[in-house]
């Protein structure tokens, strides 16, 4: 809290300055994480719950690196830790792990999902939402960069 | 306007990794402006620029200028500026040829945190003096000109003596390093906190000036004008490029046209280009006539 008597805190916290500063950042913020969290944040956005989870990953995160894949790599682990058992968890899990990959780096990932990945996944790919549909069960897919498009899904639905 | 200097170099923003775009506006510019930022990528908490834009912009060098502006040095920041952000120039510079080089006059790190935005110096002597100690190491360190830009107020003013043309001028004074005068960004602090622009460039020492910015940005629902690049220059900032002109600036060499990579489709190449052509047509010969000057509104 500003110091009270400190006649320019006093100006500036009754100020509109500090909101509009607050805005632009996230604004920024919420830019970088959905240029680089490509699939989560369109499925998020498409869910009407993008701008929810952008402020709730705000608030629990220091800002400590203005880079673009800083921002979004913790963004993806955020959301893959705080909603481990949804789609978007599932997801940003999947994009982690690909973009891991992609990065050079040689790791195996398994990841749950409680629908069937690729019917998303190629909806979020093409942009064809009218024909995203939801299949539910449990669903695996192994990410490796050894498999021939760096993931595979291993099991069929229930 | 003294038509005795050499025309003015036309330039805009490149982010690269986007070869059609490069390869329709490069024949509009005499340079690119490159964001260090904005090409570098992190890894473990170390940046350095991406190496496939790297030989991308080494390509463009055989033919073009390239000029590096910053955002991410943060050189007003108390507790010292960005060493990630000092990585990247070093790698840039020992890389590529620059032309000169340039930051804004703000700070984005406040002990160790990101702003997400730049802000404005207290216009204080104690501000004076570590921007100074600053701008020196940054001039020893790389052997070419190092500018520094007017960025828009976004806090209500700290107690001063010094007007904001007048902070500038001590800077360039002490330091001997130039200015980019931001156009826009004027216009930005005249609709937002009543800047007296034509009080301001009375004042200002215009011969620091090296580069203008030019851009074009939207003002939000509360009557803000932000410093967004993301639209064409208005004609209410070619006017007002016109009367900067029209005050001499001696040493001025470079007009860029900003516009963030984010909203090129919107903007359109075709506009872009159209956009460079057009500057180059108003001001790059610097031999203008009254006719050729949209009225300041």
């Amino acid at each position: 809290m500003p110091d009270g008597n400190n006649p320019y805190l006093a100006e500036l916290e009754a100020s509109k300055h500090l909101r509009r500063i607050q805005y632009i950042s996230v604004w920024w913020r919420a830019k970088q994480i959905e240029q680089y969290s490509f699939l989560t944040a369109k499925l998020l956005k498409i869910s009407g719950l993008y701008e929810q989870f952008v402020e709730e990953f705000l608030r629990n995160q220091p800002y400590e690196s203005a880079f673009i894949e800083d921002t979004g790599n913790k963004f993806l682990n955020y959301v893959a830790v705080a909603h481990p058992h949804s789609l978007a968890g599932s997801l940003a899990k999947f994009e982690v792990a690909i973009l891991t990959i992609r990065q050079g780096m040689d790791e195996t990932t398994e990841i749950n999902w409680p629908f069937s990945p690729q019917p998303i996944i190629d909806a979020l790919l093409t942009n064809q939402f009218a024909s995203l549909t939801f299949i539910k069960g449990n669903y695996k897919t192994l990410v490796s960069s050894q498999l021939p498009e760096y993931y595979r899904i291993t099991t069929e639905p229930l | 306007m003294n038509t005795s200097l050499a025309p003015l170099w036309i330039g805009t923003t490149y982010e690269g990794n986007n070869p059609d775009y490069l390869r329709d506006i490069l024949p509009c510019v005499n340079y690119l402006e490159i964001s260090p930022d904005s090409i570098a990528t992190e890894k473990d908490g170390l940046s350095s620029i991406k190496p496939a834009i790297l030989e991308e912009l080494m390509a463009v060098s055989a033919s073009k200028h390239l000029l590096v502006h910053g955002v991410g040095l943060s050189i007003g920041s108390a507790d010292g500026f960005s060493q990630n952000y000092i990585r990247l120039l070093d790698e840039l510079f020992a890389t590529l040829p620059i032309t000169w080089h340039s930051e804004h006059l703000a700070y984005t790190m406040v002990n160790g945190q990101q702003l997400g935005t730049m802000l404005t110096l207290p216009r204080t002597d104690e501000a004076i003096d570590l921007i100074c100690r600053r701008v020196d190491w940054i001039q020893r360190r790389y052997q070419v000109p190092f500018l520094l830009e007017n960025v828009i107020s976004l806090l209500p003013p700290y107690q001063t003596h010094y007007t904001e043309a007048a902070f500038l001028n001590k800077i360039v004074q002490k330091t001997g390093c130039g200015l980019i005068l931001d156009v826009y960004n004027l216009e930005c602090d005249a609709v937002n906190v009543g800047l007296s622009i034509s009080d301001f460039l009375d004042e200002l020492h215009l011969d620091a000036v090296k580069e203008l910015h030019l851009a074009g940005g939207l003002v939000d629902d509360q009557g803000f004008q932000m410093d967004i690049h993301c639209l064409p220059t208005s004609q209410s900032t070619l006017a007002l490029t016109y009367q900067v002109l029209n005050r001499n600036p001696a040493n001025l060499q470079a007009i860029t046209y900003e516009i963030l990579d984010e909203f090129i489709p919107s903007v359109g190449t075709k506009r872009i280009v159209e956009e460079l052509k057009r500057l180059k047509k108003l001001y790059g010969s610097r031999n203008l006539t009254a006719e050729l000057a949209p009225a300041y509104q």
